[in-house]
């Protein structure tokens, strides 16, 4: 099964990747500059790929899709899907894959991903789609449903997925799997990667620690004992299985709300940390800075990524010495 | 699509008991797709007693509804303002169930939420504003077709009662008694805070006609909109109706074809000239 080009792999190969997530509000951004300035007047080196929304780019021959096709001849693209809903028990419509097919033919993208979560319900005849992404029980019958769905995806793909975990906003079963666990077992039998969104981590860890209990008490966004149990969450993965991690930030929420993963925020100082301990424990993996609300300029973005590559090489040489 | 393929495209729909076959019974696969369409009603409804958590998802989807609202209907969002726009949005999730996972696709019924709304008595022409978007919006996601200049051949080789004319996907008309189209183009530009003043408002329906006709198509240049007569509606209504040229350029002598057609292919609005 191609998972990449024979380009993309070298390249993947050669350097750490620092990406950046393409939304509306900077798709001239994207064209116009290719190496913009920061604040200071320094110059940023361009991001090393771009990643999109899939569905964003579904109609076919459309400006939309020109236009990624435009931006992917200045920077491997990679598409990262939000409603494939892959641990639907209904299945996923085939409209949709046919959908992502024709885009992924078109684009030819450096690497695909979607959720671990459910999207789909068959209604009568019908379909209805969630628009969201919404939590499977951590059991084995999901299991089986996520494994046979990748499967069937990334065989009429031609393409492997990357999976990525998700933020829940109601508690797992007392008897459910550990999710690394889970997303692990859900790997290995399918063939797919995995794609490690670490605030998504955090925010896990503080909505629903024990320490914590449901809801967020005090005003403090993350605690010292969610980075913990965060990191001990990153140490159980078995690093050949994860492709890529996402880098966001969110919302300061109430005393006693829920975290919400708005990716409203830079990349909180927690998320760093927790970065530096994943890629030493995982290696210097692509990673990407995510940001869909409260959208900064593409510089301030850009300089997120750099950071992000400053970290990676430091990592890449450390491997290199030792 | 090869047919292997194919099956295996269609082990990817629902009622597939294939789905997990050696792995899961057919009864935790029901079990699951039961607790699963639960989840979703309870997203859409709220229930009495549910776990703390279920309002973030049903605000996150009310929240995705407004955004995607406002992205298909930026001039409306103008027009109504944001809170009308939520309300609107939450309306229009319990009559338009989300089916695609694509929200750009979702709203297309926003006119007719708009008639049986209270919004109507006061603002008629609030349900013409949201179908002359949801049309600009479509045509948005419309396919760029380039002319097949060699079909011209066939105005020379045929009579035009054996020709009709095809045009660019996005081509469509449209008729309004508000003036629709003025009002979208006093509002721009789009970014969210400009508003025009409300005297310009006023003027543009002091001065409307009975109906306003529109053209609009998408070109390489982008959305393209333009005033259309009486006549020169008709006249793309026959074509867009599949007529033949002969029969068009009789019912609707107003229109001197030559230059028609000279704009036509300028304009990008034909894909080609066919045999009927």
């Amino acid at each position: 099964m191609n998972t990449l080009n024979r380009h993309q792999a070298d390249s993947l190969q050669q350097k750490p990747l620092a990406g950046v997530g393409l939304r509306h509000g900077h798709y001239q951004d994207v064209l116009l500059s290719s190496a913009p300035d920061d604040n200071a007047g320094n110059a940023l080196v361009s991001p090393d790929f771009i990643e999109v929304h899939s569905e964003n780019f579904f109609a076919d021959g459309s400006p939309a899709q020109t236009f990624l096709q435009q931006v992917a001849t200045h920077y491997p693209v990679s598409l990262h899907g939000t409603a494939m809903g892959i641990g639907s028990a209904a299945g996923i419509h085939l409209d949709y894959l046919q959908q992502l097919k024709i885009l992924v033919d078109a684009i030819n993208p450096l690497m695909i991903s979607d959720h671990a979560c459910f999207c789909w319900s068959a209604e009568g005849s019908g379909w209805r789609h969630a628009g969201d992404l919404l939590p499977v029980p951590m059991d084995s019958v999901s299991l089986d449903i996520m494994v046979n769905n990748i499967q069937e995806v990334q065989q009429f793909l031609g393409r492997r997925l990357l999976i990525e975990n998700i933020v829940a906003y109601v508690p797992q079963n007392a008897d459910a799997m550990q999710e690394t666990d889970f997303l692990q077992e859900m790997a290995y039998r399918s063939g797919c990667g995995l794609l490690i969104d670490l605030n998504n981590v955090l925010v896990n860890a503080s909505n629903f620690s024990p320490s914590a209990g449901s809801g967020h008490k005090d005003s403090t966004l993350l605690t010292p004992s969610s980075l913990t149990q965060a990191m001990h969450w990153v140490s159980q993965l078995d690093a050949a299985l994860v492709g890529e991690i996402h880098l966001a930030g969110c919302t300061q929420p109430e005393p006693g709300a829920l975290i919400i993963d708005d990716h409203a925020q830079p990349v909180s100082a927690e998320s760093w940390a927790l970065y530096e301990y994943a890629i030493a424990h995982l290696g210097p993996l692509a990673t990407l800075i995510e940001r869909d609300n409260n959208l900064p300029s593409w510089p301030e973005l850009l300089s997120e990524a750099s950071h992000a590559r400053n970290l990676l090489n430091k990592v890449q040489e450390s491997r290199h010495v030792a | 699509m090869s047919p292997e393929l194919q099956l295996n495209a269609h082990a990817c729909q629902a009622d597939s008991q294939q789905l997990s076959q050696h792995l899961l019974s057919q009864e935790q696969l029901n079990q699951r797709l039961q607790q699963q369409r639960g989840f979703m009603d309870e997203v859409m409804s709220p229930q009495e007693s549910e776990p703390p958590g279920m309002n973030v998802y049903r605000n996150n989807l009310i929240m995705t509804a407004e955004r995607a609202l406002s992205l298909s209907y930026p001039v409306l969002k103008k027009m109504l303002g944001p809170e009308a726009m939520t309300i609107l949005a939450r309306q229009l999730l319990q009559q338009e169930t989300p089916h695609q996972g694509d929200w750009a696709e979702w709203g297309s019924s926003l006119d007719w939420l708009i008639v049986s709304s209270e919004l109507h008595e006061e603002h008629p022409y609030l349900a013409d504003m949201a179908s002359f978007e949801w049309r600009i919006h479509s045509l948005l996601r419309s396919p760029l077709n380039g002319f097949a200049a060699d079909s011209l051949r066939l105005l020379a080789a045929h009579p035009l009662q054996q020709l009709g004319v095809r045009f660019v996907p996005s081509l469509s008309v449209f008729v309004s008694e508000y003036p629709v189209a003025q009002l979208r183009q006093l509002h721009r530009p789009l970014q969210e805070h400009y508003l025009p003043a409300e005297s310009a408002v006023f003027d543009v329906f002091s001065e409307r006609a009975e109906h306003e006709y529109s053209l609009l198509w998408l070109n390489a240049a982008g959305l393209q909109i333009q005033s259309l007569s009486e006549a020169e509606y008709d006249w793309f209504q026959h074509l867009l109706q599949g007529q033949s040229l002969d029969e068009v350029i009789d019912a609707t002598p107003q229109v001197d074809f030559a230059r028609w057609l000279s704009n036509a292919i300028q304009c990008g609005w034909l894909t080609e000239f066919y045999l009927r």
